[in-house]
């Protein structure tokens, strides 16, 4: 029976089924021809295989669990300068009272700020706080859209599949409302017209990755280096609670009316948190070169992508960290004292 | 030229150094019961306390304002992808209306083979 139905033929098997569909014309050929085109079409454009989702979603996982151990850090940070600033108040009311005297922002009728050269430290950290969360927001949304993509979670495979079945039933009905069976040509097509589709997809995703991390690549590094920045001041700021703190725990000591364990508890704290920092420091260091190591997932499959992987776990290991620095952290007694106290 | 924030945590964590060394000096007072000396150091220091706090009120502005223009990037970068994905999804729902397209077409297949055995 069989021939062509004016079907245009082209060098390149994509454009060639993607005419077909769009015509609307069935492609009939001897049995045998069918089944070696359909596999030829399938064999060329099957070439570029499946993207490994894997790395992105990895990716994407320790930029979230970096973003709760910063955010978490930051949480201390704050209640940390907020117990500073109270002691500080309790020793120097007139200071942190002037400090607290509001005013209004010219042209600006919900503004508000505070007297110059005095600043309520707790209300700034806020600030930091929120700022750098922003940072980790975008991050993580970044790598999530990346992941998104990469898994074609959106296109959906099964959309295909459907599309498959779809043009496979309305092929079978053209053929048989010219009274011939339907045979195993049809199916062949549309499988074949919904490989070459996937095909199509699976190339165009890999392309839209590729430029996507080449084209980030520099914004991902200034993010990275703005993290450790953030991370830098949150060390300062806990630093400078610490001290306080601490002096006031040895002056203390030093007139006779408590043991060092307060002081030595505290320290553990402090240098517990230091070490957190550092962590998170390194993290947001391996952030550029875990993105960038994403292109390399898409070109080699089974590389070994070690720094995808290292970032992860260090993201992991810091949450960890951080929840046992929380549950330790009992506070010092903040209770004021005369004078220098 | 206005100092990056990097530079600000530095010269920063330089007068913490130089606060602590005095909150030391004020406890060695202590221990040596000369309390006068050591109200003298504290009551410098608290001083010095209060400028590293400004200090570090301005060092937190100076980031945010650095992190401004990165966010906008961060979100432009999302943005991209975004379109990616509905450039994608957009492709599929082509090629679902043109299987539709091509479903009633069959319809009008099948009413043109009828109309064919009465004429």
């Amino acid at each position: 029976m069989d021939g062509p139905h004016d079907v245009e033929c082209s060098a390149d098997p994509r454009l060639w089924l993607a005419a077909g569909l769009s015509r609307g014309r069935v492609w009939c050929l001897p049995g045998g021809w069918n089944a070696a085109v359909s596999l030829l079409a399938v064999a060329i454009l099957g070439c570029s295989g499946a993207i490994d989702s894997q790395p992105f979603s990895t990716y994407a996982a320790a930029n979230q669990e970096l973003a709760q151990s910063s955010d978490s850090a930051l949480d201390l940070a704050y209640e940390e300068s907020l117990q500073g600033f109270l002691q500080e108040a309790s020793r120097s009311p007139s200071q942190a009272t002037r400090a607290l005297l509001l005013r209004g922002v010219a042209d600006d009728p919900f503004g508000w700020e505070g007297p110059a050269n005095q600043v309520v430290l707790p209300w700034k950290v806020a600030a930091f706080r929120s700022g750098v969360d922003h940072l980790n927001v975008g991050l993580v949304g970044y790598a999530a859209l990346l992941s998104t993509l990469a898994s074609g979670e959106s296109t959906t495979i099964q959309q295909v599949d459907q599309i498959a079945i779809d043009l496979n039933g309305n092929l079978k009905s053209a053929a048989a409302a010219f009274g011939k069976e339907s045979d195993s040509g049809a199916a062949i097509l549309s499988t074949a017209a919904a490989a070459g589709l996937k095909a199509y997809i699976e190339s165009k995703r890999r392309g839209e990755l590729a430029d996507a991390i080449e084209t980030n690549q520099s914004t991902i590094e200034a993010a990275s280096a703005l993290g450790r920045s953030a991370t830098r001041g949150t060390a300062v700021i806990l630093r400078r609670a610490y001290q306080s703190e601490s002096t006031k725990l040895a002056r203390r000591v030093a007139r006779g009316g408590s043991s060092v364990q307060p002081l030595f508890e505290l320290d553990v704290r402090y240098i517990d948190s230091l070490q957190v920092l550092r962590r998170i420091d390194g993290a947001y260091r391996q952030l550029p070169r875990a993105h960038r190591q994403l292109a390399t997932s898409l070109e080699a499959e089974g590389s070994t992508l070690e720094q995808i992987k290292v970032f992860y776990q260090e993201a992991l290991r810091l949450n960890q960290l951080y929840r046992k620095l929380k549950s330790s952290s009992g506070g010092s007694d903040s209770s004021s004292e005369n004078g220098s106290e | 030229m206005p100092f990056k924030t990097e530079d600000k945590w530095k010269a920063i964590e330089d007068l913490q150094a130089i606060h602590r060394d005095g909150q030391v000096l004020e406890i060695e007072l202590r221990f040596s019961k000369k309390e006068k000396q050591a109200e003298a150091v504290w009551a410098s220091n608290v001083i010095l306390g209060q400028q590293i706090d400004v200090l570090i009120g301005k060092a937190i502005d100076g980031w945010l304002a650095e992190a401004k223009p990165i966010l906008k990037k961060l979100a432009k970068a999302a943005g991209g992808i975004q379109a990616s994905i509905n450039d994608i999804a957009d492709t599929i729902k082509k090629q679902e209306k043109i299987v539709k397209a091509i479903g009633y077409i069959d319809d009008a297949v099948k009413i043109a083979a009828k109309l064919a055995k009465y004429l």
